[in-house]
């Protein structure tokens, strides 16, 4: 386990008491957002979550700008100094 | 009770005012535009009287101000028949739709038109957009026509045209060493950061509007009638899902027949997301880390529309279809050598595909066909180098043609 960055989108600092970065202790990505559910509490659970553990479609997170679906999902680990962000997934509009 | 309604949450339905948001508030998901149509006056025989340009329809687009329009004359390209290429492909009724013309020479001059011009509207001062190099030319040069600073996020791969055509307007470029997809999520930071209106990211339902306007006017140069399958490049499935919305608009206004229009989606294998899922049986997209195609403007890996892409190619009962890069660069020499249209492997991938769905009974000869081809050959000329014939190098005198045709 260890400390480790997370950043959030403006779209969640409503729910996160406009806090826009925090540190935290975790060894997977899983554990961060359980630990931030405990600190920030049931709105913060309901804008990242759909439903207990699945996280919502159209919310990206990546670990040192690394889209977790690339890596283990939410299991992917995390060390010390690692940078987790959380970043609505839609946008772009290439074709 | 005003033209344009709200902006709409995909997924709850939530609604929004039209304001510089992109995404809802309680869900994440993306808005798109809704209207009221019982007050969107518009007449189909009126519209002989308006310029040719995609603006014709300006009642059907999110913007309030006729005065603010930002106006390169985008649009009212040609609809190409195809009498050459249809005998090869085995299609009898062919048509590309040839967005090669466009003022900065592709599609994206349309959506970047109502961008832009919404930039306006907010009051900005400049303007920015995340792109595989066509957005980045027609933003830069809508930009420079309004006055407007302008900044672009590019990944490192994109073509040389592509990066000198976007300068020559003024617009500052950041390449960023990564994906397109690395490219977007910077531009997303960067717009929360600073506020800047970035196109295809915080303007994004406004953006996602211009591109209904290829459906628009198939139908009017088509005399009102609607092809019965179109086969369109996708990237992020933004051009889809903004063509099906332009069918659709039309038949709520009843400018056609409730008739419904097929729509395929045309991606290169090297970036096919959505291909892949249609195949597989799949709602959901699973992204591809590192696009390796020769169709850049279409190597995005998540695609931001992909769920309803495929949604749209399901509902309206269209395919989805890859294309290696051989056989995009075969349609380019095809498409050039039959109709004398000269496109990037971005807009040649809809014939390639095409041609693979006619092979394998996907369309059926009797259906009337358009293919939309977004941008000129040009923009990529790496993709065809070495495709060139050796030139033949004669002295200026006649003797010496004489003795080379002898």
């Amino acid at each position: 386990m260890g400390k480790i960055k997370v950043i959030f989108s403006s779209a969640l600092t409503n729910t996160t008491n406009g806090e826009k970065e925090v540190y935290i202790e975790a060894s997977s990505v899983q554990e961060a957002l359980e630990k931030l559910v405990l600190k920030y509490g049931n709105d913060f659970k309901e804008r990242i979550f759909e439903s207990e553990k699945k996280l919502r479609r159209f919310i990206n997170v990546y670990v040192n700008r690394r889209d977790i679906r690339f890596l283990k999902g939410p299991e992917s680990s995390v060390k010390s100094g690692d940078e987790v962000t959380l970043l609505p997934a839609v946008s772009g509009g290439g074709d | 009770m005003t033209r344009i309604k709200a902006l709409k949450c995909r997924e709850c339905g939530k609604e929004y005012p039209a304001k510089k948001i992109y995404y809802c508030q309680e869900c994440f998901a993306p808005l798109e535009v809704i209207y009221n149509y019982d007050k969107i006056e518009i007449n189909p025989k009126e519209l002989n009287n308006r310029p040719k340009n995609l603006w014709r329809y300006f009642e059907l687009f999110p913007i309030n101000d006729e005065k603010k329009i930002v106006d390169l004359g985008a649009g009212f390209t040609n609809l190409h028949k195809c009498d050459e290429l249809s005998k090869k492909i085995g299609i009898k009724d062919l048509y590309v739709k040839n967005d090669t013309t466009n003022p900065t020479y592709s599609f994206k001059d349309r959506p970047a038109s109502i961008a832009v011009t919404k930039a306006l509207e907010f009051g900005s001062d400049g303007v920015g957009c995340v792109s595989t190099g066509n957005l980045a030319a027609a933003t830069a040069a809508h930009a420079a026509k309004a006055g407007l600073k302008c900044g672009i996020f590019i990944p490192n791969n994109i073509e040389a045209n592509k990066i000198i055509q976007s300068s020559i307007y003024g617009a500052r470029l950041v390449s960023i060493n990564g994906t397109y997809d690395d490219a977007n999520r910077l531009a997303l930071q960067a717009s929360e950061i600073y506020d800047w209106p970035i196109v295809n990211v915080n303007l994004r339902p406004y953006y996602a509007e211009g591109s209904k306007s290829l459906a628009y006017e198939t139908c009017e140069q088509l005399d009102w009638d609607v092809p019965d399958h179109v086969v369109v490049p996708t990237a992020s499935g933004a051009l889809l899902c903004a063509i099906d919305r332009g069918f659709n608009d039309f038949k709520k206004l009843d400018f056609i027949e409730n008739k419904n229009v097929k729509i395929s989606a045309a991606q290169p294998e090297g970036c096919s997301p959505i291909v892949q899922s249609y195949k597989a049986g799949r709602n959901e997209i699973t992204p591809v880390e590192y696009p390796d195609t020769v169709a850049k403007s279409l190597a995005i890996g998540d695609p931001g529309d992909g769920i309803y892409a495929l949604k749209t190619i399901d509902e309206t009962k269209g395919f989805a279809e890859s294309a290696t890069d051989a056989e995009i660069i075969d349609a380019i020499k095809l498409l050039a050598k039959t109709e004398g249209i000269f496109s990037e492997p971005a807009g040649s991938v809809t014939i390639a595909v095409l041609k693979k769905m006619v092979e394998q009974g996907d369309i059926s000869p009797d259906e009337k066909v358009v293919c939309y081809v977004t941008g000129s050959g040009f923009k990529s000329i790496e993709a065809i180098k070495g495709l060139t014939p050796e030139l033949i190098q004669i002295d200026r005198e006649i003797e010496t043609l004489t003795s080379i045709i002898s």
